[in-house]
């Protein structure tokens, strides 16, 4: 106490102020720009989210025509082939189609409501889906079928249906735990399947099941092959030009467009990237100012210095003030800065987990651990430096 | 810490104008603990760095130095620091007092570092040397006599074996002189310790073992 009282002399509350300021400047930007990146990696990184490996879906423009019976929605195999030939394609495959009567039921929350409904099921090669989870696949005599929806569905359910019919909202978690009745009828035969939904996609407007299962099922139940009305189209490089020009001239159609949305993905992650680098200087910044201003007070107090050492203080007793003096203020500094991120996430957290399918939008541990780790290397940084410094006065 | 030795040495800014009848610069001298030593000097011959030497400020000398056999180049910082808790006292020329304290946060600042002396030790010092009522004052308003006292206590807030004492008693008149000795006399009775002191003829109200001649 009395050494704080010594040499608190000379401390220039300016100095401290603009220090902490910038200081909290330079770490909020940080810690919010990390978080912000932690926060929409699931949406970068996600195989079904609005940044997933891009994958086109194709259709053919249903026409006036077409309604009638006259010409085909199908694509031949000529025309697969005159696809799969172009440059801009890495590969492709086209949906297969259930051809037999689908009938699913099930009920929510024990007897509230009972669903059933007429179901078509359809699906492509695993390869061009992501699906993490092990119950996504089906061997011949297994009597489970794992399903894959669109996440537009759940979305339709929630906010669409459940409401007008007094049913409880679902999360992606509990709907993958209601168990489906499958019943499957075609070709004089029927046979029941136990099912449940396993995964969600974004990519894919359609109910999946697994390739095997639907090859299966079609020369079990179903009235022979056809030829795939949509097909599933992998692109060397989402963003090449010919893409939309090729496609367009032969009148197919782009289902939900992506090829945006990966420009737009790597555009976020160069801002992201940017707006990171320019807190790291303002933080670099302010360190140096903190490291000026330690020199300049030690050496003010110069002769208090020596002559406490003198008396035989040894130096890192006579440090220790300052270096409590920068830990109180980083701490400081660190608990103001979380709570601005904290604030500032709420911001955005809620419209990203309403736009993006960011599903965690609770508490998060990166920027505060961040946070930490930072503080604590200016931290040993200011110490070490006023140890060196007080050092240096006794010869 | 029993024995002090002085290998020859002599300080290298006055090397060649140092005198060769010095007793003590190119000598060869032990002080031993318990005895007192009188080093009278003429002003510029060096008694400051005498003393800056043995409580290792300064280094810039010929010659060894060896507290009980120990060369003093080997110490290391936290050596000194040791030393200078627990071994020598010094009482600067210019005090090295803080004046922005008071006269006990100063006693205080050193003492709290050796825990040596009892609260009550220095309200009694601060009475016997006639400065009870300065206790709270700041030390910058205390005259250069006050705080020649305030400096004379602090030196007692440590245990120690030499006593260091450069000029000391310059500014204060002969009653107070004596009474100062008196305090001074008995510390070093009680601890059995030496006394080292530079003077420029005075020889005060000591006795000396061994009078040197600078």
């Amino acid at each position: 106490m009395l050494l704080w009282r010594l040499l608190r002399k000379n401390i220039v509350a300016g100095q401290l102020i603009g220090y902490m300021a910038a200081t909290l400047l330079g770490l909020t930007i940080v810690l919010l720009s990390l978080q912000f990146y932690h926060d929409i990696q699931p949406v970068f990184s996600a195989k079904e989210g609005v940044f997933a490996r891009d994958f086109l879906v194709l259709s053919k423009k249903v026409s006036f025509l077409k309604t009638f019976g006259m010409g085909s929605s199908e694509f031949s195999p000529d025309e697969l082939n005159e696809i799969k030939s172009q440059p801009f394609v890495k590969r492709l495959a086209g949906f297969t189609a259930s051809n037999f009567k689908v009938y699913a039921s099930t009920n929510i929350s024990g007897k509230t409501a009972n669903f059933s409904s007429l179901l078509f099921f359809e699906a492509v090669p695993d390869k061009f889906l992501d699906i993490d989870s092990t119950e996504w696949k089906w061997n011949p005599g297994s009597k489970f079928i794992p399903i894959v929806i669109p996440r537009t569905y759940l979305a339709l359910y929630n906010f669409g249906f459940a409401p007008s019919q007094n049913l409880p909202q679902l999360s992606e978690k509990t709907i993958g735990l209601m168990n489906i009745n499958i019943e499957v009828t075609g070709a004089n035969k029927d046979a029941v399947f136990q099912s449940r939904i396993v995964g969600f996609t974004d990519r894919i407007n359609s109910i999946l099941v697994p390739q095997k299962f639907i090859d299966w099922a079609n020369t079990e139940f179903g009235t022979g092959k056809e030829q795939p009305s949509r097909i599933i189209v992998e692109p060397h490089n989402l963003t090449d030009p010919a893409i939309g020009k090729y496609f367009s001239t032969h009148h197919y159609e782009i289902a939900n467009d992506k090829a945006a949305a990966g420009e737009a993905s790597a555009f976020l992650r160069t801002l992201i990237i940017i707006v990171m680098g320019i807190g790291i200087i303002i933080t670099m910044l302010a360190l140096g100012l903190m490291l000026l201003s330690i020199n300049l007070l030690i050496q003010k107090n110069h002769d208090k210095i020596e002559n406490l050492s003198l008396l035989g203080f040894p130096s890192h007793i006579i440090a220790r003030p300052y270096q409590w003096l920068v830990i109180i203020l980083n701490v400081g500094i660190l608990g103001i800065a979380i709570g601005v991120v904290t604030y500032f996430r709420g911001y955005y957290a809620d419209s990203l987990s309403v736009g993006m399918g960011m599903t965690d939008n609770s508490f998060a541990w990166t920027y505060i651990l961040w946070g930490v780790y930072i503080i604590a290397a200016l931290s040993i940084i200011n110490v070490a430096w006023i140890y060196l410094k007080v050092k240096e006065i006794r010869k | 810490m029993q024995t002090i030795e002085l290998k020859k040495i002599v300080p290298n800014p006055i090397v060649d104008i140092a005198s060769k009848t010095s007793e003590i610069w190119f000598q060869h001298k032990e002080f031993t603990r318990g005895k007192h030593y009188l080093i009278t000097a003429e002003s510029g011959t060096g008694k400051s760095s005498l003393f800056d030497f043995l409580y290792g400020r300064r280094r810039d000398f010929q010659g060894t130095m060896a507290f009980d056999g120990k060369e003093t180049q080997s110490l290391k910082v936290s050596d000194w620091n040791h030393i200078r808790q627990h071994n020598i006292s010094l009482v600067f020329q210019g005090f090295r007092l803080f004046p922005e304290l008071t006269v006990w946060e100063n006693l205080q600042l050193k003492n709290q570092l050796t825990g040596y002396l009892p609260n009550e030790k220095m309200k009694q010092m601060l009475e016997t040397l006639g400065i009870p009522d300065k206790q709270d004052v700041l030390l910058k308003l205390l005259s250069y006599g006050q705080q020649q006292r305030v400096a004379i206590i602090r030196a007692m807030c440590q245990p120690f074996d030499f006593l260091l004492l450069d000029e000391p008693f310059s500014h204060l008149d002969e009653q107070n002189q004596q009474i100062i000795c008196g305090l001074v006399n008995s510390e070093l009775k009680e601890r059995g310790a030496s006394l080292l002191l530079c003077s420029l003829g005075d020889e005060y109200f000591f006795n000396y073992d061994e009078k040197l001649k600078m």
